[in-house]
Parts: C-alpha cells; structure tokens; sequence
C-alpha cells in the first residue's frame, strides 16, 4: 500500500517558514498535519515536490529533518518508508540531507 | 520724540515680528535639543502654511544607496530620529528628489510606512505640482501611495515614461509564501517573461523573510528607533532596455553583524575570520556569516539561509547579490570577468539599520518561455 503527498496540492504550493508561528504553511505544519500522519500507518510514502513555487531550507530542515529531531523516526526508517518526488534531482539531494544528518534525540 | 513715518513703522513692525519668530524658533530648537539630547540646524525649522513650526526635510538629490549612501543615510536617519523617535511635526520634502533607485525608494517606504504606523497617522501629500514627474511616476508605480493610505492624492497623475519600471511593494510581519508569489507574478507581467530560476529565488525570499522572524528583532536588544518587530518589506524593478531584474528585500532589525558574533564562540569567530583573510568589520561579518552557514543558532540544523540567498545568484545570468547590514556591504558577482570583482566588502560610516538584500539578474535576449 502507498500514500502519496502532494505538497503543492495536498499542503500548498507557496510553503514559507519554519514554525507554525511563523506563518500558515511552514514546516512544521506540513509535518504534523500530512507527513507523519502518513508514515505513522505504516505504508510507504511517496512524497512529490513538484509543482509549489519553491522550498526555503528553513521549511525543508523542519519538514523533514525534524522527523528525526524530535525523535518520530530514525534516518534509515525514513530511507524504507518515503520516497522523494521531484524533477529537480538537488532538491531531493537537499531532503535527504536534513534527515541524514538531523540529530536524533537521545533516548 | 519724533514722529515715525508710515514706512519707518513697517520696518519696525517687521522687525518685531521677526525677531518674535527667531526666539519661537529658537525656543522650539532648545527644546528639540533637550528631547533628542542633539543640537536641531536652524535650516530644518520652518512653517506650514497654517504657521505650524515644522521639521523640513528635504530628500537629497539622489535617494541612491549605491551612489549617495551617506547622504541618503543622513536624511533617513533624520527622520527614524524627528519622526519615529519624536513626536514632532515633519515634512519630507520631495521637491529635491531627482533620481531614485529601487533600493532606495524600497528603504524609503520602508521607513515611512514605520514612521506612520508608530505615529498612527496618514501622511499628506504636498507640493505635487513641483515634484519631477519621472521620480513621481516611479514612486506610484511602486505603490508607495497605496501603502500609507496617502488621502490628498490629485486625480490626474503626470504622464511620463522612464527606462526602469517598479513593482508594488508588499509588505507583512509572517512568512507568507504569496507575497512573493505575487511578487514574481507582477516581474513576469513587467518582463514579458519568465523570472529566470523562479523556485530559488523563492526559496532565497522565503528564508529572508523566515530569518526576519527568528532573528532580525530579538526581545533582548535595544533599538536606537523602535521597530515594529517581524515587519519586513519587499519589492522589485525591471528595465526594459537592457533586460534587468532587481528583487529587493529590505528589515529594520538589528543586522547580521549584531547577530554573527552573539551564537559563536570569540576565538571559532575570529578564527573564521582570520582563515578567510577577513577583517573584523560588519561587511566581513556579512561575509562570514555566509560561510559558516550557521549565523544565528550555533545549531547545526539552522542557518542554511544565507546560503540559500547567495545560491540564487549562481544560477543566473549576470547574477549578483548585495547585502547591506549594518555598516557593512557585501556584494558578490560571480560572473565578472575579473576575479577580484567577484566578491567586494565596504564598509560605511553609518548604519543601513537593517538589513537589505538586493538579487540582480539579466533576463535572456531570446527570453525563457
């Protein structure tokens, strides 16, 4: 089974920010309200990046970096449940990069 | 005692009120001295036509950072200080004004639209018959009228035609993605075309305005002129000729070099500076601050941003950045020929009070769609 994510459709195709104090469609509200939800039930998660007007590295550490950070999944958890859609291969490079390299919390 | 004649009379009745108007005058200026601790140049003093005493402020000439940043910073710093600070009457006068460019004229909306937010007041346009109608022409364009809900504004507007064009300024105190959308929307309806590498672009705005909200106005730091904190503003400009782009972006808050020093450690600084060949000045702070990639939180999950914002230029033809923060200004042009042009730092007498962030770019002759 998979479940597919949109972000320009499904979220919105002008994400800003980091925190939801920040505006309507940071980071971290793409995170809990679509990202984790799909990869809590346990299907693979095709995430499609296309199709927004951009992505500022702030939205991206905290959409996808902050899964590891705040201790939802670990990096390789991620690398077997999700998938990164986008016709911009350094854009994909950049995802990965936040959740190769986001600290995990210790346990 | 001999009589006066009529006309010995006036004389002495002129010079009566004259001198009646100097101590006024001189009066007002002890009194603005004592409120802002400096002494106020007679010349600023005048009248309206109601005889309200009144600061003047005449814009220089030319309200070009580029090429008149001192005098430009002058008259903005009188006003952040007669204006913002005080609760004087002033008059900015416009008559002077001879050439702005898009920075300019984004800085100086910035700093009205401050002025009349804090005051709760809506600025009244004068004198418009005696304005130079391209500078008229350009700063409608921009939507400078718009924004301070200006009420006097004549029906019929001057027609002239000027090399550059401007976008309306947008404006907002959140990380809204649609304001740059907009944004980009209204350079591609100027252009005809395409904004070349629109999605970086977007994400250098993006992380503008988000580190604006992270750090440009921290509780803990005091403020020469109060800020309206996470206020930003942003604009753009498109000349036809020769096919060039300019995005504008432009803060009030407390600058990169404020911000660089406070989340690293002295000695890992001054070592980054130092590898660099880097003085220790706000524009080498601006410069640093780009390398290390972490200029605010020391963590290694923030701070991208600056990078982001220099990466856009990469990607464009004649790309260059310029970021004035501080008393620093740091500029890179990776496509100039000569290898030392690529990357300039100067340092200013005076302090932008902010931060802004100029991207420039040259739209392809065969265009992009």
């Amino acid at each position: 089974m998979r479940a597919t994510i949109d972000i320009a459709k499904d979220f919105s195709d002008v994400p800003a920010g980091r925190f939801v104090s920040d505006g309507p469609y940071s980071g971290e509200a793409f995170r809990e309200r679509h990202l984790r939800q799909a990869l809590t039930t346990g299907q693979k998660v095709i995430v499609t990046m296309d199709g927004s007007e951009g992505y500022g590295s702030s939205f991206l550490e905290e959409a996808f970096g902050g899964l590891v950070r705040n201790g939802h999944f670990s990096p390789q958890e991620l690398h077997d449940r999700m998938e990164i859609v986008s016709e911009d291969q350094s854009l994909v490079d950049e995802v990965w990069r936040y959740i190769d390299t986001a600290t995990q919390p210790n346990h | 005692m001999k009589k006066l004649s009529q006309k010995q009379k006036q004389y002495f009745l002129r010079r009566r009120d004259l001198h009646a108007e100097r101590r006024r005058k001189s009066k007002l200026r002890a009194k603005l001295r004592r409120l802002t601790g400096e002494p106020i140049p007679a010349r600023l003093v005048t009248r309206d036509r109601r005889g309200n005493i009144e600061i003047k402020l005449p814009l220089p000439e030319s309200f070009s950072l580029q090429d008149n940043y001192e005098k430009v910073m002058d008259f903005v710093n009188c006003l952040r200080k007669y204006g913002v600070q005080s609760h004087f009457r002033v008059y900015v006068d416009f008559r002077t004004l001879r050439y702005i460019g898009p920075s300019g004229a984004l800085l100086l909306a910035a700093e009205i639209d401050r002025w009349r937010r804090i005051r709760g007041f809506k600025p009244a346009v004068r004198d418009l018959s005696q304005w130079d109608p391209v500078v008229y022409l350009l700063l409608e364009q921009m939507g400078l009228f718009d924004i301070l809900e200006v009420t006097n504004l004549p029906k019929s507007l001057p027609i002239e035609f000027a090399d550059i064009s401007f976008i309306r300024f947008r404006t907002d105190q959140r990380a809204m993605g649609e304001r740059v959308k907009e944004l980009r929307m209204d350079l591609e309806e100027l252009a005809g075309d395409v904004v070349p590498a629109a999605r970086r672009l977007y994400a250098g705005l993006t992380e503008a305005i988000t580190n604006v909200a992270h750090h440009a106005y921290p509780e803990d730091a005091s403020y020469t002129t109060p800020p309206i904190p996470g206020r930003w503003w942003m604009s753009g400009s498109f000349e036809a000729d020769n096919r060039h782009l300019t995005v504008i972006f432009f803060d009030q808050g407390v600058g990169i070099p404020y911000t660089v020093p406070r989340s690293h450690p002295v000695e890992k600084l001054r070592g980054l500076l130092s590898s660099l060949g880097l003085a220790d000045d706000d524009a080498s702070l601006i410069r640093a601050a780009m390398e290390v990639g972490r200029s605010q939180t020391g963590l290694s999950h923030r701070g991208e941003g600056l990078i982001k914002i220099k990466g856009y230029t990469d990607d464009v033809e004649n790309g260059r950045l310029r970021i004035l923060s501080g008393r620093g200004e740091y500029i890179y042009a990776p496509g100039e020929p000569d290898p030392k042009d690529r990357e300039r730092r100067i340092t200013h007498k005076t302090s932008i009070g902010g931060t802004l962030i100029q991207w420039e770019a040259t739209l392809p002759k065969d265009g992009l769609r």
